[in-house]
C-alpha cells in the first residue's frame, strides 16, 4: 500500500500532572490515505477533537503530548516542526473547519478581507488576484449573488453560509487533507445535506482527503470510506465503512448502531446502551466499556484488551483474543 | 371536562415580536403565525422544523411563558391565555418543560434532590415530605440514593437530563412541553432518556408536545406530528400516515435530508437549495415557494389555505390534494 498522506502513531494527549494526570487521548494511531474519507466517531469527551488539533498543533497549552506521539505528514513529524514551517502547513496543505463556523470567521472584517488573506497566506499572488480567486471560491461552494457577499460581515450572513465561506477558503487553498471537526452538526437537515454534497464534490474534483469527525451514525454512512471508533480516548475499532455497519465487531460499535433510530423505521422500543461513558483517568489495567458490555468476563476487568484484527478490521476486544 | 376533549387545545395562536418600531412602521417578527392544534390525553404530539421556524417560541407560548398576540390557549377545558401571572401560578402544576440543555436547566448551586423537591416547595408541600415525593421519583427515573446529594456538575449529561425530566413530573402534571429533549445527549444515552419518558408516560398519563428537528426521534416518540415552516404549521397527521406519505413539498424535503444510518443507501442529493428567509420580510404568497421545487405561479401570489384532508390530515399547499403524492424514494418501501 502506498505511504499515508497523514500517519498518527500512539498519539497520546493529558491535562494536569504527577497523581492527577488525565489521559484524554491515549495511544490512539490512525492513518488517512489520499483522497479518502476516514470517519472519527465517538461520543462528548471521547478524545476525537483534541486528536484532529494535535495534527495542527492547535491543542490548549495546559495538554501535554506523549512523547512516543508522532504526527506524520508529507515525510516530515508536524509535532516536531518549527513553527515557521507548520505555518506554511497550515496555509497550504492542512484545512481545518469546526463546527461552529462563527468562531472561525473575525467579526470585524468583511469576508472578501478574510478569503483573500487566507488565499495569500499559501500562495505568492497579487491582492486583484486573489479577489478573483475569492470570488470564484464562493461561487462554486454555492452561494448566491457571491459578489455582494464578499462585502458583508460574518454576523450578515446564516450558518450555513458561514460553514460555506469556510469551505470555499479551503477550496481555495486545495489543500491534500480537510480536517472538519462535526462541521453539520449545528446546521439544520437541509442545509447539512447541502454541505455534505458540497465536501463529497470537494474530495472528487479536488481529490481532497478528509478526516471528517462526527457523532452521527447517519452522516458517517453517507461519508465515510473507512471509520475509526473511539472511546474514552482509544481507538476500539476501525475499519472498511461497509464492514463496520454490516459488521461490527466491538460491543460498543455494535450498541452503538442498535441504539440510533433511523427515520425509516417504526420502533416499539428502542435498544439502549446501559450505563453512561467513564469519566476519564479511570484505571488503564481493564477494558474501558466493560461496565456497560454485555459479554463482559472476568478477564475484561483485569486486563487492557489489545487492538485485535479481525476480517482485515481491528476491534479492541478480548472476544477477538486466544485468550476468551 | 370531558374525556373525550383534549387536554391542550391552541386557536389561531399568534405570536409576534418588535411590533412597531418608530411609529409604528417597522415590520413584526411573526415567530408564530395563526396556529391552531390539539394535545389529546396521554398523546404525544411531535412538533418539527428547522431553527428559526417558531416551534420553542410556540412550545413557551403554550405555556403562557410568553405572551400571545393574538389567540387562544384551551388546557383543561380553561381559556389560559389572559390569566394574570396569579391565576397562572394554579395551573403551572400541570403544565411542565423540559429543557433541551440539562446543563443549564439545572441550578448549579442546589443539589439535585433540592431542584426536585423545589417545585413542590414552591405548591406549599412540607419539608419532609416534599424530600420524600422528590426521592421517589429520583428513584424511578433511574437515579438512587447515591445522586440524591450531587451537584450538576458531579453527574454526566445523562443523569442530569434524568433529572430535569424527574422536575417535570414531579408535581404530576397533565401536560410536558419538551423542547428537543435528548439533542444536546450523547448518542448511546438519547435511547435511555427516550424509553424514560415512554415509560412515565405510561405510568403517569402524560401528555407530551413533542419539540425536535430529529425526525427519527419524533417517528420513534410521536402519535401525531406537526411540521413547522416560518410560523406557520404546513402539515399535520398521525406520524405513521405522516412518514409513509408526506403531502407537504417541504415535509418530503425534511424527509429525503434526514441521514439514515445504513450504508447500502445511496446519499441523497440535497432536496433544497438555499435557507428559509427571514420571517421578518416574508414573501406574500406560500412562505416556503422561494425554495419549493415544485413551486407554480400562483404559489407566489396567494398563501395556500389549510386543506383538511380525511383521517385528521391537514396540509397547507396549493398542489396537495391527498391523492396525488407518492413517499420519497429514499424512505418508501422500506419497512
Amino acid at each position: 500500500m502506498a505511504e499515508a498522506l497523514l500517519q498518527i502513531s500512539d498519539l497520546s494527549i493529558s491535562f494536569g500532572g504527577g497523581a492527577g494526570e488525565l489521559r484524554a487521548v491515549d495511544r490512539v494511531s490512525l492513518a488517512v490515505h489520499r483522497s479518502e474519507v476516514l470517519c472519527l466517531v465517538g461520543e462528548s469527551g471521547c478524545g476525537k477533537t483534541l486528536t484532529a488539533l494535535a495534527i495542527l498543533r492547535l491543542l490548549p497549552p495546559e495538554a501535554r503530548l506523549g512523547a512516543e506521539s508522532e504526527v506524520r505528514f508529507g515525510g516530515r513529524d508536524l509535532l516536531r516542526l518549527p513553527e515557521r514551517e507548520l505555518d506554511k502547513v497550515r496555509a497550504s496543505d492542512i484545512a481545518i473547519i469546526f463546527q461552529d463556523p462563527a468562531s472561525s470567521l473575525n467579526p470585524t472584517q468583511t469576508i472578501s478581507r478574510q478569503l483573500t488573506d487566507a488565499i495569500r497566506q499559501g500562495q505568492k499572488i497579487s491582492r486583484r488576484k486573489a479577489q478573483a480567486a475569492a470570488l470564484a471560491a464562493l461561487s462554486e461552494v454555492g452561494i448566491p449573488s457571491p459578489e455582494l457577499r464578499l462585502k458583508e460581515y460574518p454576523h450578515q450572513l446564516s450558518g450555513g453560509m458561514k460553514q460555506r465561506i469556510m469551505i470555499a477558503m479551503t477550496l481555495a487553498k486545495q489543500p491534500s487533507l480537510l480536517i472538519a471537526d462535526e462541521p453539520t452538526t449545528s446546521l439544520d437537515v437541509t442545509v447539512q445535506a447541502q454541505i455534505l454534497h458540497l465536501l463529497h464534490r470537494l474530495r472528487r474534483e479536488q481529490g481532497t482527503a478528509i478526516l471528517f469527525i462526527t457523532h452521527d451514525m447517519g452522516v458517517v454512512a453517507q461519508m465515510a470510506d473507512r471509520v475509526l471508533v473511539m472511546y474514552a480516548g482509544q481507538v476500539v475499532e476501525h475499519g472498511g465503512a461497509r464492514g463496520v455497519f454490516h459488521r461490527p465487531a466491538h460491543p460498543y460499535t455494535q450498541g452503538l448502531l442498535r441504539s440510533v433510530p433511523r427515520p425509516d423505521r417504526k420502533y416499539e422500543r428502542l435498544n439502549v446502551i446501559e450505563g453512561s461513558v467513564p469519566l476519564p483517568g479511570q484505571p488503564a489495567s481493564m477494558c474501558r466499556f466493560a461496565e456497560r458490555c454485555g459479554f463482559c468476563r472476568p478477564l475484561c476487568r483485569s486486563a487492557a484488551p489489545p487492538l485485535t484484527e479481525r476480517d482485515g478490521a481491528f476491534a479492541r476486544c478480548f472476544r477477538y483474543t486466544e485468550e476468551w | 371536562m370531558k374525556a373525550d376533549e383534549p387536554i391542550l387545545e391552541v386557536k389561531k395562536l399568534k405570536i409576534y415580536f418588535g411590533r412597531g418600531g418608530f411609529g409604528g412602521r417597522r415590520p413584526a417578527l411573526r415567530a408564530v403565525d395563526d396556529v391552531s392544534l390539539r394535545v389529546g390525553h396521554t398523546e404525544t404530539v411531535g412538533l418539527v422544523g428547522e431553527s428559526g421556524c417558531g416551534k420553542t417560541t410556540l412550545g413557551r407560548g403554550i405555556l403562557c411563558l410568553i405572551p400571545p398576540t393574538a389567540g387562544s390557549i384551551i388546557f383543561g377545558g380553561e381559556e389560559i391565555s389572559g390569566f394574570s401571572q396569579r391565576r397562572l401560578r394554579s395551573v403551572r402544576p400541570k403544565m411542565q418543560m423540559v429543557f433541551q440543555d440539562p446543563a443549564t436547566a439545572l441550578n448549579p448551586r442546589m443539589r439535585i434532590i433540592e431542584s426536585v423537591r423545589a417545585p413542590l416547595k414552591a405548591n406549599g408541600w412540607g419539608r419532609t415530605r416534599a424530600e420524600q415525593a422528590a426521592a421517589e421519583i429520583l428513584e424511578t427515573v433511574g437515579l438512587g440514593a447515591e445522586h440524591y446529594y450531587r451537584y450538576p456538575h458531579e453527574m454526566s449529561g445523562g443523569q442530569r437530563q434524568r433529572a430535569v425530566v424527574a422536575r417535570a413530573v414531579v408535581l404530576n402534571p397533565q401536560l410536558v412541553v419538551c423542547d428537543e429533549p435528548v439533542s444536546a445527549l450523547d448518542v448511546s444515552i438519547r435511547a435511555q432518556i427516550l424509553n424514560l419518558m415512554k415509560d412515565l408516560q405510561k405510568a403517569r398519563g402524560l401528555s407530551y408536545l413533542f419539540i425536535s428537528h430529529d425526525l427519527s426521534v419524533v417517528r420513534y416518540m410521536c402519535d401525531r406530528v406537526l411540521v413547522m415552516y416560518l410560523g406557520r404549521i404546513v402539515e399535520a397527521a398521525a406520524a405513521e400516515e405522516l412518514f409513509a406519505q408526506p403531502l407537504h413539498p417541504y415535509t418530503r424535503a425534511l424527509l429525503a435530508a434526514a441521514p439514515i444510518p445504513d450504508i447500502d443507501l445511496p446519499a441523497p442529493t440535497p432536496p433544497l437549495s438555499g435557507e428559509a428567509p427571514s420571517p421578518i420580510h416574508l414573501p406574500p404568497g406560500c412562505r416556503f415557494a422561494a425554495r419549493c421545487p415544485e413551486v407554480r405561479p400562483e404559489c407566489r401570489l396567494r398563501e395556500p389555505e389549510e386543506k383538511i384532508l380525511p383521517k385528521g390530515r391537514m396540509v397547507r399547499c396549493v398542489q396537495a390534494d391527498g391523492s396525488i403524492c407518492a413517499g420519497p424514494a429514499r424512505l418508501g418501501g422500506i419497512k
